[in-house]
């Protein structure tokens, strides 16, 4: 793989740290008057999604990480794997372990179009769409016609999460949820 | 309209524009200034070495605005070739030139806000010193603490772009620009810089008898914009300067840069005065609160 130095950095480049393949968020080149030139880098580390803030000596390189995205469609799980299955014509299927599906697998529905990171071809990580529908499986009953008081009442989704839904929402009822955040967006008539 | 107001504003001062060679056959040695070298001579880091000649010349006030050119610079707040304002006056101290440069900013602010919104300056400009704006970020005080505990303070940041072995002016940059510099957004001259960040300034002893350099950087919306000097006279000095910073050079492999004969010549001739540098594309871009030095 190939080396980049520091002048190469931009946002959205993939490289490896402390053996963990990152992506690079923010760049900046910081010179202090006639002090060292170094960069102030953020990068995201693609495997537990955490943000790090380091610094760089200008010059210095980063081992570039073979890292792929594919927009791929949720097929199922067997238990263990979860299957996904690439859009782009070729059919091709993948099978992406519990830690890399652990974060959205409260979001994967099935036909659902997702993006799948690959690091040196195994999937490390799986991106649900920014929003979803789902299905209310279980919650209290609704107040009928209130729907303005501005309670809120937990509601369990068909893919087992939890999300706090207004108290008019009802078993059965469709409902949209950023997946960024958690939060309910409203109701999705059928 | 900002070049127009500077060069009225030094107009009413009678004090002389004057153009010196961008390529000179001699470069800066400051150790972390890249000098881009062509065959035919050293592309100017700054004019500060031409118009000091020129000084011990006429023995007058002068002011250039000119292109300045650093190899390697290029980012959001850094460009290879940038515009400069440059001045020097003679016979000043430090303090005459800070209330030179509070009246030209003032007459820059009022004749650009005549015409674009623009963020305005705040004067007089809020005068603080160096060791005191480190204490407060850092409890300690940059002059007389020992590098090693430095060295652990900068351990607390995002710093891993330092060597093992960073020199003592590499650690108080990476602690001043990391942790103090991005609070400096209203306008503020700082004053009295550590003695190793003297570069061509002279040094005098601090109210509390620490030698430091007798030097102010002006500083908007978390940008360094100017930087100025209680000019260095003395040859011998300045030779002592090169020789360290070729010596630092040496050992970080950088190519060493030969003294400059007329430099030290025109030094004994040279009258006792102050200097100033102003980045004019850094100075729109905090009057504009542009984000990217491209955009100016």
């Amino acid at each position: 793989m190939a080396r980049y130095s520091t002048n190469e950095f931009k946002s959205g480049l993939k490289v490896m740290l402390e053996g963990d393949p990152c992506s690079i968020v923010e760049n900046e080149f910081v010179k202090p008057g006639k002090g060292q030139a170094f960069n102030r880098v953020r990068l995201k580390n693609l495997k537990t999604g955490r943000v790090w803030e380091r610094t760089f000596k200008s010059g210095e390189s980063l081992e570039g990480a073979d890292v792929m995205e594919y927009d791929m469609e949720y097929l199922y799980t067997d238990g263990e794997y979860w299957h996904f299955m690439k859009t782009d014509g070729s059919y091709e299927q993948l099978a992406a372990d519990k830690t890399a599906v652990e974060e959205s697998v409260p979001w994967l529905k099935e036909t659902d179009r997702v993006t799948v990171t690959l690091w040196n071809d195994v999937p490390i990580s799986v991106t649900p769409p920014n929003f979803v529908e789902l299905e209310v499986v279980e919650t209290d009953p609704g107040l009928k016609g209130d729907t303005a008081s501005g309670g809120s009442k937990p509601a369990t989704l068909s893919t087992g999460a939890v999300v706090k839904v207004p108290l008019f929402i009802n078993v059965g009822e469709v409902v949209r949820v950023d997946t960024r955040t958690s939060e309910y967006q409203n109701r999705v008539k059928q | 309209m900002l070049l127009r107001a500077i060069r009225e504003y030094f107009h009413r001062e009678n004090v002389t524009e004057v153009v010196t060679p961008l390529l000179r056959p001699f470069g800066s040695s400051e150790v972390h200034l890249d000098n881009i070298v062509l065959d035919q001579g050293y592309l100017q880091t700054s004019p500060e070495y031409g118009m000091k000649c020129l000084l011990a010349e006429t023995g007058q006030s002068i002011y250039q605005i000119c292109s300045a050119f650093r190899a390697g610079e290029s980012g959001e707040r850094h460009r290879i070739e940038f515009q400069m304002l440059e001045w020097y006056r003679v016979g000043y101290r430090l303090t005459e030139l800070r209330r030179e440069l509070e009246a030209l900013l003032a007459s820059i602010d009022s004749m650009l806000a005549e015409a674009f919104e623009i963020r305005r300056i705040r004067l007089p400009l809020r005068w603080v010193s160096y060791q005191s704006l480190f204490r407060e970020r850092y409890g300690v005080c940059p002059h007389t603490t020992d590098d090693n505990r430095l060295r652990q303070l900068a351990e607390t940041l995002p710093a891993e772009h330092l060597a093992d072995d960073a020199r003592r002016a590499d650690l108080l940059d990476a602690l001043f620009s990391s942790g103090i510099e991005s609070q400096l957004q209203e306008a503020t001259l700082v004053y009295d810089f550590p003695a190793c960040q003297s570069a061509l300034a002279e040094r005098h002893a601090d109210d509390q008898g620490c030698e430091v350099a007798n030097r102010f950087e002006l500083y908007l919306g978390g940008l360094e914009i100017a930087n100025a000097y209680q000019e260095l006279t003395d040859a011998d000095e300045l030779r002592c300067r090169f020789a360290e910073n070729n010596a630092i050079r040496s050992e970080l492999g950088k190519p060493p840069v030969p003294d400059d004969p007329e430099l030290l010549d025109a030094m004994t001739a040279m009258p006792a005065c102050a200097g100033i540098a102003l980045g004019i594309d850094r100075l729109l871009m905090a009057l504009l609160s542009a984000p990217d030095i491209g955009r100016v």
